[in-house]
């Protein structure tokens, strides 16, 4: 299986498990359509590292300052601007789900996974020649967001067959 | 009215079990809330409770742990996950060790309501 074609389906498991949370979560769809180009280059996002024997991949959703503050008053239900320090919580928690909902539709395809815990970010990913990533925006709602996958290329890329 | 023990080290899923309680009619219950392992095990130590409901992935000490640390000092509270580790080794792992329930991560409240039912804590 090549490499291409195995970051394409993290990223569809990730896509699947966003839109899972959208729907139990925020009560609201994921949308693709229309999507791509709304977001800027610098923005928030969190990590989430899976970890395997063959080495780790990041896990990762970002959005902009606003989409973030949307997000997290979404999960605290609340009608308020939060602290930094709660849009981050907020943030780790939907990437920690999204991540989980990775390592459970991969189970099939890919060995042992461990979940790390959540890393806040903000700026603009760089990623180095060694590695990969592949990113899909969508709409949470009515919420810009950015879902990413990250992981070096002569790693983590071999699946071995389902049974 | 019972008991219940949310530990969890997200503000945001602490609050998300507490709606979730509420949603699922089961907001006359007594809750207390713990950051992580360590946290909850004191307050399990001071004093009865009805229900832990815990995450797996926590700083200092992770659910599991701290099930097993309950069950070790004898403390005989029952114990359910909320956790977004939804794979069957989980799983296992986690009522191999006692635990009464595992909900995966995004949830409805009518999971909780429907894992909460044969504790009689619905």
């Amino acid at each position: 299986m090549s490499a291409a074609i195995a970051l394409d389906e993290w990223l569809s498991a990730t896509t699947e498990a966003a839109s899972e949370f959208a729907t139990t979560t925020l009560d609201a769809a994921l949308e693709t359509a229309d999507a791509s180009g709304v977001l800027a280059l610098d923005l928030t996002g969190c990590f989430v590292a899976l970890v395997g024997e063959e080495g780790s991949l990041q896990v990762g959703l970002a959005s902009d300052a606003a989409g973030c503050q949307t997000l997290a008053k979404a999960l605290f239900a609340s009608d308020d601007d939060l602290p930094d320090t709660d849009v981050s919580d907020a943030l780790g928690e939907i990437a920690n789900i999204i991540a989980g909902g990775v390592k459970k539709r991969m189970a099939t395809v890919q060995l042992p996974l461990s979940l790390g815990l959540p890393i806040v970010m903000e700026g603009h990913l760089r990623i180095t020649e060694r590695q990969q990533m592949a990113q899909v925006d969508v709409r949470l709602g009515k919420t810009p967001a950015r879902l990413l996958i990250v992981c070096n290329k002569d790693k983590f890329n071999a699946s071995r067959t389902p049974a | 009215m019972k008991k219940l023990l949310i530990v969890d080290d997200s503000k945001a899923m602490r609050m998300i079990v507490r709606r979730a309680l509420r949603q699922a009619n089961l907001g006359e219950h007594q809750v207390d809330e713990a950051t992580n392992g360590e946290e909850a095990l004191q307050k399990l130590r001071g004093g009865p409770f009805d229900l832990v409901l815990a995450d797996w992935n926590m700083p200092q000490m992770n659910g599991i742990d701290l099930l097993k640390a309950v069950r070790s000092e004898g403390i005989t509270v029952q114990f359910g996950f909320v956790t977004s580790e939804g794979t069957d080794d989980i799983r296992n792992m986690a009522m191999e060790n006692g635990a009464k329930f595992l909900i995966v991560k995004p949830f409805t409240p009518e999971a909780l309501h429907d894992a909460l039912l044969p504790l009689g804590l619905a």
